[in-house]
């Protein structure tokens, strides 16, 4: 069982209890947030090295951490962040070929995984994942695996959920008419 | 969090087909990777730390005054200059190394000369050949097959015998004897006549060939 976030964040403001509170933060949020990442850059390496460089942000900004919001909405942002930065650099430096929404590019990288399988539905489910909008997709992911509520990810990606709610509705249907024509 | 049944139901609304399918992510991630992540994660923090510190102590001997200095860039980029320029990997060009000089062995050099001379005297006999109208050349063998009686019957025997008193007119052959004068003959009879039997025979002996002797004596 994990100790609750404000206990997390009081050990990490002493000195004494800095590195094992921020150990404990990195075993809670790990999981959640290395497949929040894996989902935007599919690839394992480029995942784990997003996912280092989310923490070494968290380890650095975490004093500056105001508590009026929640600390995993927090760490979600960070790794949204550090993922499309990810991503926008892959579409400049030329290493994957990636349409004006990296669509094409990052279905590519999909299906050199040595375990794709495109019989199967939980890998065209993916592939249909990877052909939305950036915006689409990113918004899909929180709602569909990470079950965020709008509120949050409203404060998290600054967007209306008016706004939200609309994307995954179209996320939604696209990803359906995708995978039963597919 | 929002719970998952409202979530379930939303997404029942807007398309059954995808709230009645798993959501089992297919991606493999490597064994113990969440074992061992934490710990390669504050590994890395220590590490920066170690370098930055580093820096800094460095710094602090030499200029005290510059660790207590803001590092943030004063200038400013255009906006979304980071976006536009696209970054390319420099392409290092394979540098052309220089072709090596090579020295040429003499029979190398010699050769066109040698060339030069076989053509030219090539041209030069075939010239000659060519322009050579072939005035001393005799066909001995349009002679043999020439029927000679028939073709002496037109002419007549003072015609004959004044062609053939003219030295000029004589055709030598390889077979031919040299003609000898009477007046010739005379004068080498007589000379023997005056010559003594042994210088005669030490003639023929200094005069013979031996291979003959042997022959003769076989015979």
């Amino acid at each position: 069982m994990y100790a609750d976030d404000k206990e997390l964040l009081r050990q990490f403001n002493q000195t004494d209890t800095k590195e094992r509170a921020f150990t404990a933060i990195i075993q809670k949020y790990q999981e959640k947030l290395y497949w929040h990442v894996r989902r935007l850059v599919v690839v394992h390496d480029d995942a784990n090295d997003v996912l280092q460089n989310v923490f070494i942000k968290v380890w650095n900004g975490l004093n500056k951490f105001r508590e009026d919001s929640h600390l995993y909405t927090w760490l979600y942002r960070i790794a949204t962040n550090e993922s499309l930065s990810f991503l926008e650099k892959l579409k400049r430096n030329g290493t994957i070929s990636l349409d004006e929404e990296g669509s094409e590019g990052l279905s590519n990288q999909l299906r050199a995984d040595s375990h794709f399988d495109e019989k199967k539905l939980e890998w065209r489910l993916q592939l249909a994942i990877q052909h939305l909008p950036e915006r689409q997709r990113l918004v899909f992911n929180l709602r569909y695996y990470d079950e965020m509520p709008y509120q949050d990810m409203s404060r998290m990606l600054e967007t209306s959920e008016g706004s939200l709610k609309a994307s995954y509705h179209h996320a939604a249907r696209k990803i359906e008419e995708f995978i039963k024509n597919y | 969090m929002k719970s998952k049944e409202d979530i379930s139901g939303e997404l029942s609304d807007i398309s059954p087909f995808l709230a009645g399918i798993q959501k089992p992510i297919p991606y493999h991630v490597p064994e113990d990777y969440f074992a061992e992540l934490p710990r390669l994660i504050l590994a890395n923090i220590q590490q920066k730390e170690k370098r930055e510190n580093e820096i800094s102590s460095e710094l602090a001997a030499i200029a005290p005054l510059l660790n207590t200095i803001s590092k943030k860039q004063v200038q400013a980029v255009p906006n979304g200059y980071f976006n536009q320029v696209i970054f390319m990997p420099p392409v290092f060009q394979e540098q052309k190394k220089p072709a090596s000089v090579v020295k040429l062995p003499s029979i190398r050099r010699w050769l066109p000369m040698a060339a030069a001379a076989v053509i030219t005297g090539i041209l030069i006999t075939g010239a000659f050949l060519f322009t050579d109208n072939g005035d001393n050349y005799i066909e001995y063998e349009k002679y043999t097959r020439m029927d000679m009686p028939a073709g002496l019957t037109g002419i007549s025997e003072a015609d004959i015998e004044k062609y053939l008193n003219e030295p000029e007119h004589t055709v030598f052959t390889q077979s031919a004897t040299v003609p000898v004068s009477e007046e010739a003959w005379f004068d080498v009879n007589n000379t023997i006549q005056l010559l003594s039997d042994e210088v005669l025979s030490q003639y023929i002996t200094e005069n013979t060939d031996p291979a003959e002797t042997g022959s003769a004596a076989k015979k």
